[in-house]
């Protein structure tokens, strides 16, 4: 019996006792059952700048991809064939190259540059990474960055979305 | 001797275990109000469903039912006309013709029995019911946590102005719960007529966001942030606002190849969204402001960018209207629409969670607002006996006895 209960008042101690142990055993069952998020949250150590160790796969496959993408531009998209690239995605390339060495259309000179500039891991095994890319079409350079997802495929990882990242325009030049 | 069953309800319905469980659920709830400061809802969710604290629900509600039952006996009795046994009563002055006028003085009601020479006097003889109903409200919550399990649909779809929403599982962006679609979901249809919304200055701050909708066979109705429509036995509420434009596709030498509405996110102004016309190859990412600034959208501009593989074609600010040239094709966008994101929500549990409130708050409010008072009074020789039972929070039976009669000293 409490001190509170003994002069006739509430056991506020013993109230308080009572409902911390509930919301420690709350807290362990909870843990219990959503563990990856309460691990996630208060025991993984902080987030580098965006790399890690298996990021280098990744980039590889984003590397492959575009020199596939290079080759398939100037010699045809057969060049595409071994790609390291999903189904939905090669489609649309063979589409584009398709559409960029049609007759008239001058020949496009390929892949000039390519810097990786951030491989963010996603759920799943999955990478975002983010490019900058130089190509030359017609004479003219076109630089823009990309954003890919990369998928693990069995033991491998190929890119399944290839996503122009456009500058934002300036609202000065708005007519 | 008290058999197992009775042994078991009182200890079921202990009121010592009362507090604690109180304690228990107190902790609980805030546990999961500060979780879902932080954590997705499906996350809370899931950890409110666990099947321990599924057991906590349960042992609360036995509790609950065996209290009512441990407790009846002594109800019945609060409400009972019977002269209570084994008491004879203070004298009062007052004489028996006297009776129905001194009852009419202290606002009870008067049952006489000629034969018994005895009358019982009462006010508000079953608001101690009270109790049981505002108890017995909480035990319709898992009833109405049932019924929103088996019936909760909520949709997020667009609406566009001008264009005809069929409730379709198409249309919605995100439904909840994910499966059984066909069985869930309300019969939702409309015609939006207009889209309008209002904006505090130039900041993002809506004064007024409604649409004008015509359900089929139906009258037309505005649907506003603040009042929702009821469609299809859903609600269906206007949150978001939109801007997305029609486009037109003609080739080099003038010849419409293509034109239609888009269905693209261009608000708040700047976000950019994208589209393709197959079997065209390229991408066309567009982005909306108003060249006046804010949002009112007065002098819409659009930016259009044509994206193909690794090529930027074109790119440019243009008013509707004014085309964009790409690779032998013209791509105009001539008119921008505005609509909106809506909800439909359904839940049958809701109105079941309200009357269980109802009934909390009727059952309290009975409980503590309508004093139950009876007296008996008894004529013996010419002399006058009462007995008083006041049943209020504030109560206090001398009072009733003193507007009946002043108490004979003895």
């Amino acid at each position: 019996m409490g001190a509170g209960a003994a002069r006739g008042g509430l056991p506020a101690a013993r109230y308080a006792a009572v409902a911390g142990l509930f919301a420690v055993a709350f807290v362990a069952l909870a843990m219990a059952d959503e563990w990856a998020i309460f691990r996630d949250a208060w025991f993984s150590p902080p987030r580098g700048p965006e790399r890690s160790e298996s990021a280098p796969e990744a980039e590889r496959a984003v590397r492959a991809l575009a020199a596939a993408v290079d080759r398939a531009y100037r010699g045809g998209t057969a060049a595409l064939d071994a790609a390291p690239a999903g189904a939905a995605l090669l489609a649309d390339l063979r589409a584009e190259i398709a559409f960029a060495r049609r007759p008239g259309a001058g020949t496009p000179e390929g892949l000039r540059r390519l810097d990786v500039l951030a491989a963010r891991p996603e759920p799943g095994g999955a990478w975002r990474v983010a490019t900058e890319e130089t190509w030359a079409f017609g004479g003219a350079d076109s630089r823009l960055r990309f954003s890919y997802r990369v998928a693990p495929d069995g033991a491998d990882l190929r890119v399944e979305e290839a996503t122009p990242v456009l500058p934002e325009p300036h609202a000065d030049a708005i007519p | 001797m008290p058999t197992p069953f009775r042994s078991g309800l009182r200890l079921l319905g202990a009121r010592a275990a009362t507090p604690y469980l109180l304690l228990g659920y107190g902790a609980f709830l805030v546990l999961l109000a500060v979780w879902s400061l932080r954590t997705p809802p499906a996350t809370v969710g899931a950890i409110a469903r666990l099947a321990p604290f599924g057991l906590i629900y349960a042992v609360a509600a036995a509790h609950l039912v065996a209290c009512l039952i441990l407790s009846w006996p002594a109800l019945r009795q609060r409400i009972s006309l019977a002269v209570p046994a084994g008491e004879s009563g203070v004298p009062i002055d007052l004489r028996a013709h006297e009776l129905a006028a001194a009852a009419g003085r202290a606002r009870l009601r008067l049952r006489w029995t000629e034969s018994e020479r005895a009358g019982v006097l009462s006010r508000h003889r079953f608001a101690p019911l009270g109790t049981v109903v505002s108890h017995g409200a909480l035990l319709l919550l898992p009833l109405a946590l049932a019924a929103s399990r088996a019936t909760r649909f909520r949709g997020d779809a667009w609406i566009v102005e001008g264009h005809a929403f069929g409730g379709t599982r198409d249309e919605y962006v995100h439904v909840e719960p994910g499966g059984d679609f066909a069985a869930r979901a309300p019969d939702v249809r409309f015609q939006v007529e207009a889209v309008e919304a209002k904006f505090w200055g130039r900041r993002l701050f809506f004064t007024d966001l409604r649409a004008l909708v015509v359900p089929p066979g139906g009258r037309s109705a505005w649907m506003t942030l603040a009042q929702p429509l009821r469609l299809g036995g859903a609600r269906v509420s206007i949150h978001g606002f939109n801007v997305t434009p029609s486009f037109e596709l003609v080739r080099a030498d003038g010849v419409l190849l293509e034109s239609g509405d888009l269905n693209l996110r261009l608000f708040p102004p700047g976000a950019e969204d994208s589209f393709r016309l197959p079997p065209l190859p390229h991408r066309f990412w567009v982005r909306l402001r108003d060249a006046d600034g804010g949002y009112a959208m007065t002098r819409p501009r659009l930016h259009v960018a044509v994206t193909m593989g690794k090529q930027l074609v074109a790119h440019g600010w243009r008013a509707p209207g004014e085309p964009i040239a790409f690779d032998g094709f013209r791509l105009t966008l001539p008119a921008v629409r505005r609509g909106g994101e809506i909800m439909v929500h359904r839940d049958l549990g809701y109105p079941l969670a309200w009357l269980a409130l109802a009934l909390l708050l009727a059952g309290a409010a009975t409980r503590i607002l309508l004093p139950s008072v009876r007296v008996w009074v008894r004529f013996e020789g010419g002399v006058a006996h009462a007995i008083v039972r006041e049943d209020a929070f504030f109560g206090d039976p001398a009072t009733i006895l003193g507007r009946l009669a002043p108490p004979r000293r003895p």
